[in-house]
């Protein structure tokens, strides 16, 4: 049975790092998590099987549980893994300029001798979380282009190359069109009821 | 050293890691890291090599390593390590070195060198900000 993820393309912050995470899972077992959009101001930034809580946790135990096992953090590092998931949910995705510094700072702090925010071989959930987070907040794009902080740029810039992170947005971006036209269609429709 | 490094590459090879099509910059990037390879100018390019993965992960702009990576990193490890062992100053070599060790470290992880031949890395050891210019 899959498993349903309902991403909001208007929310405030989009839930990236849900979206990669489900791509992931995807990829290792197609039919996961079914992926499906909406674009309402007004619904949580993203359910899983319903529900507005805890969907980052969830989508990736869905991920682990088909195959994608390097997204699990080992046992030694997984307080580690919380801390990032934790910093990328709420330092992140702020807007206030002084604020998100400081955490980039430490983010790069991290990654000086790390490739990956965890260390190891491969990206893990924590990886997920902080990429997500600043592919969701509009003050990132230039910090990370201007290499402010320079290591953070170079782990973002390596994600980006894997389709499953770099394809996220166009993706997105694809299926809201899609809504757009769906939307507009029906309301034509409905005048021409009229 | 010769046999080394071809036991190193072979273990690269085992670790089915697809080669990926090269854009012109990547082969660029490749052609340039292999002639400074056999130039034997590895110590002489540190600096270079250091900028170079400030902002690349590995040597060619990939996603994964390829084995241009393997055969410079068979020259960079002992040079790492005799740049960490001949200074009393760790931190002033990791700050200068941050982005050769962070490779090396990945390296040497993926390619299992064994404990006793791998440069010991502090991954925590707090490092000044480094601002690019």
């Amino acid at each position: 049975m899959s498993a349903t993820l309902v991403i909001n393309g208007k929310a405030p912050v989009v839930a990236y790092a849900e979206l990669i995470a489900a791509r992931v899972a995807n990829s290792v077992a197609p039919g996961t998590v079914d992926v499906q959009f909406v674009d309402d101001k007004k619904l949580p930034a993203a359910t899983f099987n319903g529900s507005a809580e805890g969907t980052f946790a969830a989508v990736v135990a869905a991920a682990v549980s088909a195959g994608a096992s390097s997204l699990a953090a080992p046992a030694a590092l997984s307080a580690a893994s919380e801390h990032w998931t934790q910093v990328a949910s709420s330092e992140l995705v702020i807007k206030n300029f002084q604020k998100l510094s400081q955490s980039l700072e430490l983010l790069d702090a991290q990654l000086n001798l790390r490739t990956f925010v965890l260390g190891g071989l491969q990206y893990s959930a924590a990886d997920i979380a902080c990429w997500g987070a600043l592919r969701a907040n509009g003050m990132c794009g230039s910090i990370i282009k201007n290499k402010v902080d320079v290591n953070v740029s170079r782990w973002y810039t390596l994600l980006e190359l894997d389709p499953l992170f770099g394809g996220a947005h166009e993706q997105l971006t694809k299926a809201l069109q899609d809504l757009k036209k769906a939307a507009s269609a029906g309301k034509k429709k409905e005048v021409h009821k009229a | 050293m010769k046999r080394a490094m071809s036991d190193l590459v072979a273990k690269f090879q085992s670790l089915s890691i697809a080669a990926p099509a090269l854009s012109k910059e990547q082969s660029a990037f490749s052609t340039q890291w292999q002639s400074v390879l056999h130039a034997g100018q590895v110590e002489q390019q540190l600096d270079q090599l250091n900028l170079f993965l400030r902002d690349n992960t590995f040597l060619v702009a990939t996603l994964q390593p390829t084995e241009t990576d393997v055969q410079l990193f068979e020259a960079v490890l002992p040079l790492s390590k005799q740049l960490v062992a001949s200074t009393k100053d760790t931190k002033d070599v990791y700050a200068k070195y941050r982005h050769v060790f962070r490779w090396v470290d990945y390296l040497q992880q993926l390619l299992q060198v064994p404990g006793a031949d791998q440069l010991a890395l502090n991954h925590d050891l707090e490092l000044p900000h480094e601002v690019v210019e």
